[in-house]
């Protein structure tokens, strides 16, 4: 069961003098696998006095990478020192980009204050009189435009106030300038509303309005191309300094990360202690980089905290190690279950899918994700997609199903097992795969608790094993399995007598080993068995709706051309071949969504809900390395 | 001219996949708001959720296979 185990662990404590913290963190940082954790055999220490600046100039870096809209990325991290760090630092100009900055944020206040001045001024510019004019202390001034066809009605109303009026047409609008008695301004004001679409403010100006108006288009001119260079020289700073900002900024994470480590670390007047966990297999390493360091000493303390957890799978197992951490992570003693769902997870969601068509899709759209995707996750799930893809055009050729149809590109094709003309045989076969899966889950459940010396109730797995087989023994005596020939020898085996005192013995031995309350947990068994039925209802139901999709369009196109066909083009066939081709296309990527999200989604459910309850507990606490691969 | 006992076994065919279905549907809402909440209140109960979410679909599943066998039985067509 070796591939099932987690990597061992053990807890190592370094002991150091205070002058030699620097050396240590420097060593352990290099040697990387190792899993710091807070120190409890003392307070804890204070973080390098470098924190501090290397602190202050992350902040600052990430600032302004926010501000110049640079898209976060790790390059590979530079190691600097704290001097090198400083100096990298200040080669980025970062003062030259603030000021940059500050004048961009200036010019476009001015600019705004300019787009302003220069609409209130735009009404007037045709109004050839003096502004100085335009006070006095008895008479008052509005200038508003009017409403078309108004002017007349205007004057004549009026004719009871004492008044100048001017008028003034600008591009197709006309305006009036009102000199009226100041004691009449209420009565003028109602006229205003009356007759004018809207009135604008007289602007404050010294000398004619179209001269100021020309100041001030002058003026936004200017500011625009000081702008624009400003915010050429701020792009010409980015495109120069955005990569080795990145740089830097990784350096720094490195630093802080080293830097910040002491706030873990146990104190005494002239002793720094460290505590973490390794794996057995880096010991050897691990020393031979202490050991580097004098006056550094180490042991591997005894303990009764729980090991954080590494799982171990070969390459092609591992992208299912999400689908384990997802749910959570197993304690470190126990067992691995990622090599079981690297085996059924694939073999489950083809069985569900089941398309030649969609099969392919699928594995080209996960390379594309492998090669493509920056993303660590995405390249995990690309990784599980890719071998569920492989396994859906597996079972595709089984079927003989591509894209709902029993022929691909013209080359008919010849179903092992047809789903719709024999739904029985799926449905036969999916409750074997899930009597399998879950008595798969059984024995797991027995290893792992032999593997915790729970003896009792590793037995009592097995007693539920026992049931489990015996009730797949009962019903095989009365089901119909004549397609699924394999099965039959097993109705010779276990006759009643034998499948019924296995199933009592069985029985049993739960009520002993665990509690006779427990009995009422079989037909919790019995429906996590039939659960696995959701793949052949999956997977007819699947079939179903990929038929309509082609039968839809094809009815669609024909009726489209009959009802549209004109002569002598005959565009109405020509239409009706395009909605065919939409629809069917559109209808085959909805169908095979549908079909990747429902076969994901309930594949998973059969592991984590009808297997995993079987014997999974997870609670194990993942193992940090304080420097990830990859990583300088 | 359709057979009265065939009918009602299709009735009833139909009614174990629909009732399951609401029942499923039911039980669904009820465990996805109350999971929701959870949800936002405490990190990390994403894959509880999902559980617990998904516990409901059997009963949907069951009445599809009371449906297909009931379907066998009409005369016929089993």
């Amino acid at each position: 069961m070796a591939m099932l185990d987690l990597q061992k662990m053990r807890k190592v404590r370094v002991i150091t003098l205070k002058d030699r913290v620097e050396s240590v963190i420097g060593s352990l940082y290099d040697f990387g696998d190792i899993d710091v954790r807070d120190c409890q055999v003392s307070d804890l220490d204070r973080p390098l006095s470098s924190f501090e600046p290397i602190s202050e100039m992350l902040i600052k870096l990430r600032a302004m990478e926010h501000q110049l809209h640079i898209k976060p990325e790790a390059p590979e991290a530079p190691i600097y020192s704290l001097e090198e760090a400083k100096k990298q630092y200040g080669k980025l100009r970062l003062h030259d980009a603030e000021r940059i900055q500050k004048d961009i944020q200036e010019l476009q206040a001015k600019k705004e204050h300019l787009v302003e001045r220069k609409e209130d001024l735009l009404p007037f510019r045709k109004l050839y009189v003096d502004s100085t004019h335009l006070e006095g202390a008895s008479v008052q001034f509005v200038y508003f435009e009017l409403k078309p066809g108004t002017e007349k009605k205007l004057k004549a109303e009026l004719k009871t106030i004492p008044h100048e009026l001017l008028y003034v047409n600008d591009d197709g609008k006309r305006y009036a300038l009102l000199a009226f008695d100041v004691r009449m301004e209420t009565d003028v004001n109602v006229l205003v509303l009356k007759y004018g679409v809207i009135v604008h403010a007289i602007p404050d100006v010294q000398e004619g309005f179209g001269e100021a108006l020309s100041k001030v288009e002058g003026e936004l001119a200017v500011t625009e191309s000081q702008l624009q260079n400003a915010k050429e020289r701020l792009k010409t700073y980015r495109e120069q300094y955005g990569p080795k900002l990145q740089e830097v900024k990784a350096g720094l994470k490195v630093l802080a990360v080293k830097a910040e480590l002491p706030f873990k670390f146990g104190k005494t007047a002239h002793f720094s202690v460290v505590e973490g966990w390794i794996t057995d297999n880096d010991v050897l390493d691990f020393e031979k980089r202490l050991a580097r360091i004098p006056n550094v000493f180490y042991e591997y303390p005894e303990t009764n905290d729980l090991p954080p957890s590494k799982l171990s799978n070969a390459k092609l197992v591992r992208p299912y190690e999400f689908l384990v951490e997802f749910f959570s992570l197993p304690k470190s003693y126990s067992l691995d279950p990622t090599l079981f769902i690297f085996l059924t997870f694939p073999l489950f969601f083809g069985m569900i899918l089941g398309d030649i068509g969609y099969g392919l899709i699928s594995f080209f759209l996960a390379l594309f994700l492998k090669l493509k995707s920056k993303n660590a996750l995405v390249k995990r799930i690309a990784g599980m997609l890719a071998l569920a893809a492989f396994s859906t055009i597996v079972f595709g050729f089984i079927y003989g199903e591509a894209f709902g149809r029993e022929d691909l590109f013209g080359i008919e094709l010849h179903p092992l097992l047809h789903r719709l003309e024999h739904p029985e045989t799926l449905i036969n076969l999916s409750i074997l795969v899930g009597a399998i899966h879950v008595a798969m889950g059984f024995l797991l459940g027995f290893f792992t608790q032999f593997k915790e010396r729970h003896m009792k109730h590793a037995i009592a797995k097995l007693s539920w094993l026992v049931v489990e087989l015996s009730l797949i023994a009962i019903v095989i005596q009365n089901a119909d399995i004549s397609l699924l020939e394999f099965l039959v020898p097993l109705k010779f085996w276990m006759p009643y007598p034998y499948s019924v005192g296995l199933l009592v013995l069985g029985l049993g031995g739960i009520a002993k080993l665990e509690s006779p309350t427990h009995l009422l947990e079989l037909p919790g068994l019995i429906s996590n068995v039939l659960s696995y039925l959701r793949i052949a209802a999956l997977g007819i139901s699947g079939v179903v709706l990929a038929i309509i999709i082609n039968q839809v369009p094809v009815d669609f196109a024909g009726t489209w051309a009959m009802l549209t066909l004109q002569k002598p083009f005959d565009i109405g066939a020509f239409l009706g071949f395009v909605a065919f081709l939409l629809i069917f296309v559109f209808g085959q990527i909805g169908a095979m969504t549908l079909g990747l999200f429902e076969s994901s989604i309930q594949t998973l459910r059969l592991h984590y809900v009808e297997f995993f309850s079987k014997f999974y507990e997870g609670g194990g606490v993942a193992f940090k390395p304080l420097r990830e691969k990859g990583e300088p | 001219m359709v057979d009265l006992t065939a009918g009602l076994i299709g009735l009833g065919a139909g009614l174990s996949v629909g009732a399951a279905a609401l029942a499923t549907a039911w039980a669904q809402s009820t465990i996805g708001s109350a999971g929701m909440g959870l949800m936002a209140e405490k990190d990390g109960t994403f894959t509880n959720v999902l559980i617990l979410m998904a516990i409901p679909e059997t009963m949907v599943i069951l009445g599809f296979l009371v449906a297909f066998f009931l379907i066998g039985k009409i005369p016929g067509i089993g």
